[in-house]
């Protein structure tokens, strides 16, 4: 049998006690590298430091210094890995208890340190950590942007894992940009590299993914089948956070499904009259296939969570998915689950709408607004604030409702200024990020509010124009001094080149010119704030806020 | 007989691996408990990484920070001792070899990566070194206020006594190594 370096290190140590130094510094090269052949660099670097004193006592400075710088260089890389590994750890923490802002910082000092040992692997972990927080706080251009450049790092490394990481942070931006086949070839990729390397906890995030990908296309039957393979791995495992999301989303389709049953039923021309497989039978045949999963793997008695699983697919009526969804709220407040939280209590203010209890369901979506907010996912407030302003407008409060939906437009926009490409700043108002201004046109054309009704229509139209306005010319209002003018000019012609060279730029290269795009943007935000003073109407209008006609055409004039 | 870390690492495993997180978690909590008796910091560390993404599956994020904090903190601390072992060596070597300008760099690489721990020993051997280093270059008053400050932390009678713990005659070598200088300060017009 090969010897160990813990056996060498104690072979080479009795050499030493007896003066016998060459035959010990060969011992000590020896576990030097047999260390490093086991993948103990701390070890490795260990043996150098001894090594290295051997040598200097045998009079090889020069040598003993080689070694060392060896020995501490190993050492760095393998430090900065360890410490890089629980910084990420503690940044996925935070994202999940909705402190974004902390776990930016966590992954931006993990960055930091394995780009110091320039392990491309580890830096493309870091920047596709990066890239999904950025997602949740709305940036997609950023977010798309770092996971790119994480995808470009990993070509030629052989690292599914983090591949399948980064495939899937890319599929949860494109999907949040309304470009859903290309979302689902990245989760099948992903669901592929996960699944070579047995990562099942990544694998069921996946399966969950995909299915809320179907389930936003109102494909009930392929969202259902991915909820419920994911379902099972997490049921399995234990993964408490995994089951929460499979419960919230398939609490939601079931109920959402029930409710479409019913309304169809009541239609003379059914068109699910003739069809042989009703609803019913599809879901327990799910529940089926998974009390199979978790009885091969004795996991059945020990899942407490599969009594709530059955309890929910039996829950026909709008009542018993109220229930449902209270109990699974329960369970996300248990665990301090704010993200889940929050869709459940979207959800369940929904069903509680549809029961016509408009009170009940007003306090569930306040009660999501406060953890939106503390959470400051645009994409969630928006969600909120839409629904709210459905609800108050069943209750007969319009002026509230008003206010509801102005507020989802500002989170919607709020998104949309942050998307620095042409192309994706087009494709996010889609229709779903357009109903918020739908609904204020129709309201204030209802109330004979024409003019606000103009004002909203125009407002939704003219996001794009507003948007360009900002960096085009201008005639300069007198009354700004000469020198904030040529510095604002300057900075303008920096930012449209920096615009034009993202639009051209390939994935490796934006997200240095996107770095450069936000320092430029915030030192112009910066002057703005300095000529606000002199000229508030032009200053609105360069930050692309809704301008009146008549502020407009005083800027326009030549 | 007592289990070590790694007996009830494996334990922890076999429980986890069936998802019985109720018998794994408490074992994990043990195992690094154990690995920091038997001074293995970093094994300490990499189980409580581990065992706060358990929490975490088990939907504990809050405890799983504290984990991650205490996990990051004995890290930190074990690496930045590890580096200062490797930095004092490659000091000395390029002390003997002459090339004292290279020596000082690493002494106060030295003194910087110890800015982020508790490490009073090491500070106080890297201010007496570098305080004999700017002596050798005849860059006096340099080398007393490095060599002062090292006394000002052997002041502190906690801080004196884990000196005198790590290296006998601690406070000895720094007040020779103020003599040395002082010495130095009564033949030499420069300051």
């Amino acid at each position: 049998m090969s010897k160990d370096y813990i056996q060498l290190i104690q072979e080479a140590e009795s050499y030493f006690d007896t003066g016998d130094i060459q035959h010990g510094i060969a011992l000590l090269i020896q576990a030097s590298e047999l260390a490093g052949e086991a993948g103990e660099p701390v070890e490795q670097s260990a043996i150098l430091n001894s090594l290295a004193l051997a040598q200097e006592h045998s009079g090889q400075v020069a040598v003993a210094r080689e070694t060392l710088l060896r020995s501490f260089k190993l050492l760095r890389h393998a430090n900065a890995l360890t410490e890089a590994k629980v910084l990420n750890n503690l940044g996925l923490i935070e994202g999940n208890l909705g402190n974004s802002e902390a776990a930016k910082q966590y992954y931006q000092s993990s960055l930091e340190l394995v780009t110091e040992v320039d392990d491309r692997v580890q830096m493309a972990w870091s920047l596709n950590n990066l890239g999904i927080v950025c997602k949740d706080q709305g940036q997609l251009t950023e977010a798309r942007a770092y996971s790119e450049q994480a995808l470009a790092l990993l070509e030629n490394e052989d690292a599914p894992q983090a591949q399948a990481h980064v495939l899937s942070g890319l599929g949860l931006t494109l999907e949040l940009l309304h470009d859903v086949e290309g979302a689902q070839e990245y989760y099948q990729r992903a669901l592929e590299l996960y699944r070579q390397v047995d990562d099942q906890e990544n694998e069921a995030v996946i399966l969950h993914n995909l299915g809320q990908l179907y389930d936003n296309q109102n494909n009930f039957s392929d969202a259902l089948e991915y909820y419920f393979k994911s379902l099972a791995i997490n049921l399995k495992n234990q993964y408490k956070l995994g089951v929460t999301d499979n419960l919230n989303s398939l609490a939601a389709l079931i109920s959402t499904a029930y409710q479409v049953i019913e309304s169809l039923e009541k239609q003379l021309d059914n068109p699910l009259r003739d069809f042989p497989l009703k609803f019913g039978h599809i879901i327990s045949a799910w529940l089926q296939v998974l009390e199979d999963v978790l009885g091969e793997s004795n996991s059945l008695n020990r899942s407490g969570d599969f009594s709530l699983v059955a309890a929910l697919t039996e829950a026909e009526s709008l009542e018993s998915a109220i229930k449902m969804h209270k109990q699974i709220l329960r369970f996300n407040q248990k665990i301090g689950y704010p993200v889940g939280q929050i869709k459940t209590l979207i959800d369940l203010g929904l069903l509680v709408r549809d029961a016509q209890q408009l009170d009940v369901a007003e306090q569930y979506l306040t009660q999501a607004l406060t953890l939106a907010e503390e959470v400051a996912n645009p994409n969630d407030l928006y969600n909120v604030y839409f629904n709210r302003g459905d609800i108050r407008m069943m209750a007969g409060r319009v002026s509230e409702a008003i206010n509801d939906y102005a507020a989802a437009v500002d989170a919607a926009e709020s998104i949309r200024t942050r998307l620095l490409l042409e192309e994706e700043a087009l494709d996010y108002f889609a229709w779903p990020n357009l109903a918020a201004y739908d609904r204020l046109v129709r309201i204030q054309a209802r109330l004979e509010r024409t003019k606000q009704a103009l004002s909203w229509a125009e407002r939704a139209k003219s996001r794009e124009f507003l948007r360009r306005l900002r960096l085009s010319d201008i005639t300069r209002p007198q009354q700004v001094p000469q020198t904030l003018i040529e510095q604002e000019m300057q900075l303008i012609i920096q930012l449209r080149q920096t615009a034009i060279d993202l639009q051209a730029a390939n994935e490796v290269d934006r997200l240095n010119i996107l770095r450069n795009y936000e320092s430029l943007e915030k030192k112009l935000c910066e002057l703005w704030n300095k000529m606000e003073q002199f000229a508030p109407e032009y200053v609105a209008l360069r930050q692309g806020k809704p301008t009146s006609w008549e502020e407009l055409q005083q800027c326009l004039q030549v | 007989m007592r289990k070590d870390y790694r007996q009830l690492l494996e334990e922890a495993q076999f429980y986890l691996d069936k998802g019985d997180w109720e018998h794994g978690v408490p074992l994990l909590q043990q195992a690094s408990k154990q690995a920091g008796e038997e001074g293995e910091p970093i094994q300490q560390s990499v189980i409580l990484n581990n065992l706060a993404l358990v929490q975490e599956r088990a939907g504990q994020g809050v405890i799983a920070r504290e984990t991650l904090l205490y996990s990051l903190k004995l890290l930190r601390h074990v690496n930045a001792l590890n580096e200062i072992q490797v930095l004092n060596n490659l000091g000395l070597i390029e002390r003997n070899l002459g090339n004292l300008d290279e020596a000082i760099k690493y002494y106060e690489k030295i003194l910087k990566i110890i800015e982020d721990i508790d490490e009073p020993f090491e500070e106080v051997r890297a201010l007496t070194t570098l305080g004999l280093l700017y002596k050798d270059q005849n860059k006096l008053t340099k080398a007393i206020a490095h060599v002062q400050d090292a006394l000002t932390l052997l002041e502190d009678t906690t801080v004196a006594a884990l000196c005198e713990q790590r290296e006998e005659g601690c406070r000895e070598t720094v007040s020779s190594a103020l003599a040395l200088i002082l010495e130095q300060l009564n033949d030499s017009p420069e300051r």
